[in-house]
């Protein structure tokens, strides 16, 4: 065996770290004082060290040939990353903020809308009265074009109400100047409102038609005009016929009103002068004084009708 | 993959698990250098020089990770890069004049050592690669190149350590009695 075989033995049991701690102090004392096996030494932490670092520069070398992006690439694809971030981040933005403002006005809505949770339990017909004062702007004429058109009917409603207001003070012929409609006959006035609203169902699916019935009621009923006349023979008379009411005298340059009754039976008219009703016949050709109603019954059932 | 993948895959001397963590964390890691008055060049090695760090450690069966992998890689590129600062800073202020010594006996030897171990046989080179490089156990060694037992092992890692011994002298004595 020569000596650097025995160099070995000594040596690669202190490189492994097999040495007990007497034995490393000894070795490392022969080392300081022993020339040859100290060279021999250098020998061995040489090799051991090419070991280590031939795997280094294997795993080195893979990882070289591994293909990393360039750095402008890496910074281009990032920007590229950030302009989708930014506009993903915008569109949620202006998405959020749409549905926020779309939150808001459906808040506001809400807001008006509910102000009272009892609302909420409203019926239809509470709802239409709503919304009427809102959107029906003249009331009014619509209630006087649909007066003129009416005639006794067929209804369940056994009574319309038409009332007209008139002084002698016009000339020769005086119109109706103010026409009230009493309010069972005025609701399906209401319903023609909603006619014009595309977020409210029609009339028809609503089970309300009031031009169905203005029509039918128009093909039965026919306007009645009313003049008034000032010839000086006759001071309080009046002619009714073919639905034309003359009315003959000043009146004192008293109001005076109309009142017309609808039925199943047909029309009834009345002139209603100084707190006083006044019969009117439906076939009075000849000119004839007005006769007031003295049946107290029928004059209380006329009376609110008038307050009204 | 997740953390506990990669562990795994290293453990068992996957290489691959190097390199996806080489590419995953590569912007990363180089960016700790750059930043720091590094090159790219330099912020490479530094980043691989980690990454072999954390493979042995891995390999070595001693590491107890108590934190992600990118987080322990980093810190092993922050001390290495804070070590290589230190090696600059005391170069530069150093003599310049000075000559710097270059033992070019042992890089010549080193050379020839590196020849001989790609004449080494392939089980060779794996046993004293995973025993002196990865700092492997015998018994793991042993069970990974299923050998019969830690003894037997031991035994081949001696044998192989003796035969590029002998093969680096051989060559080493041949190329000295040529000066």
């Amino acid at each position: 065996m020569s000596p650097k075989i025995n160099f070995f033995d000594q040596i690669s049991p202190f490189l492994d770290g097999q040495l007990s701690g007497t034995e490393k102090v000894e070795f490392e004392k022969q080392l300081q004082n022993d020339p040859l096996l100290k060279g021999e030494f250098q020998f061995q932490q040489d090799v051991i060290s090419s070991v280590k670092d031939y795997r280094i520069a294997q795993l080195k070398t893979r990882l070289n040939n591994i293909p990393i992006p360039a750095p402008n690439t890496m910074v281009s694809t990032n920007l590229a990353a950030l302009k989708i971030a930014g506009s993903l981040l915008l569109i949620s933005a202006i998405g959020t903020g749409g549905y926020l403002y779309y939150q808001n006005q459906v808040n506001t809505q809400s807001t008006v809308g509910t102000t009272s949770p009892n609302q909420i339990e409203l019926s239809e017909e509470d709802l239409i009265g709503h919304t009427m004062i809102e959107e029906l702007p003249t009331p009014p004429q619509i209630y006087a074009e649909d007066i003129e058109n009416t005639e006794p009917q067929e209804q369940d409603e056994p009574l319309t109400v038409k009332r007209e207001i008139s002084t002698s003070s016009s000339t020769k012929t005086s119109q109706p100047q103010n026409i009230v409609r009493e309010p069972r006959s005025v609701q399906p006035t209401i319903i023609e409102g909603f006619q014009d609203e595309e977020s409210f169902p029609s009339e028809d699916e609503l089970g309300l038609s009031f031009k169905t019935f203005d029509e039918k009621n128009n093909k039965e009923i026919a306007q009645v005009e009313v003049s008034n006349t000032i010839d000086g023979k006759h001071s309080f008379h009046y002619q009714h016929y073919n639905n034309k009411l003359f009315l003959y005298g000043d009146f004192n340059n008293i109001p005076y009103e109309i009142l017309e009754l609808n039925n199943a039976k047909g029309r009834k008219l009345y002139l209603f002068y100084q707190g006083e009703f006044y019969d009117i016949k439906s076939d009075q050709e000849e000119i004839a004084p007005l006769v007031e109603i003295k049946d107290r019954k029928l004059f209380n059932q006329l009376s609110p009708l008038i307050e009204n | 993959m997740k953390d506990g993948e990669i562990l795994a895959a290293i453990s068992k001397g996957e290489e691959s698990a190097l390199d996806y963590l080489y590419k995953k964390y590569y912007r990363m890691m180089t960016k700790i250098v750059i930043s720091n008055s590094g090159s790219e060049q330099e912020a490479k090695d530094i980043y691989q020089d980690a990454l072999i760090v954390f493979w042995q450690k891995v390999m070595s069966g001693n590491l107890v990770l108590t934190s992600k992998i990118s987080t322990y890689i980093y810190s092993i590129c922050l001390n290495l890069w804070r070590k290589e600062l230190d090696r600059k800073s005391r170069i530069s202020g150093e003599e310049k004049d000075t000559p710097v010594y270059m033992d070019f006996e042992r890089e010549e030897r080193k050379k020839i050592i590196n020849q001989c171990i790609n004449e080494l046989g392939d089980t060779c080179n794996k046993i004293l690669t995973y025993f002196y490089f990865d700092g492997m156990s015998m018994s793991d060694i042993a069970e990974r190149l299923g050998f019969a037992n830690t003894d037997t092992a031991k035994t081949k890692k001696y044998k192989c350590k003796k035969r590029l011994d002998n093969l680096v002298r051989s060559k080493y004595s041949a190329s000295d009695f040529l000066d």
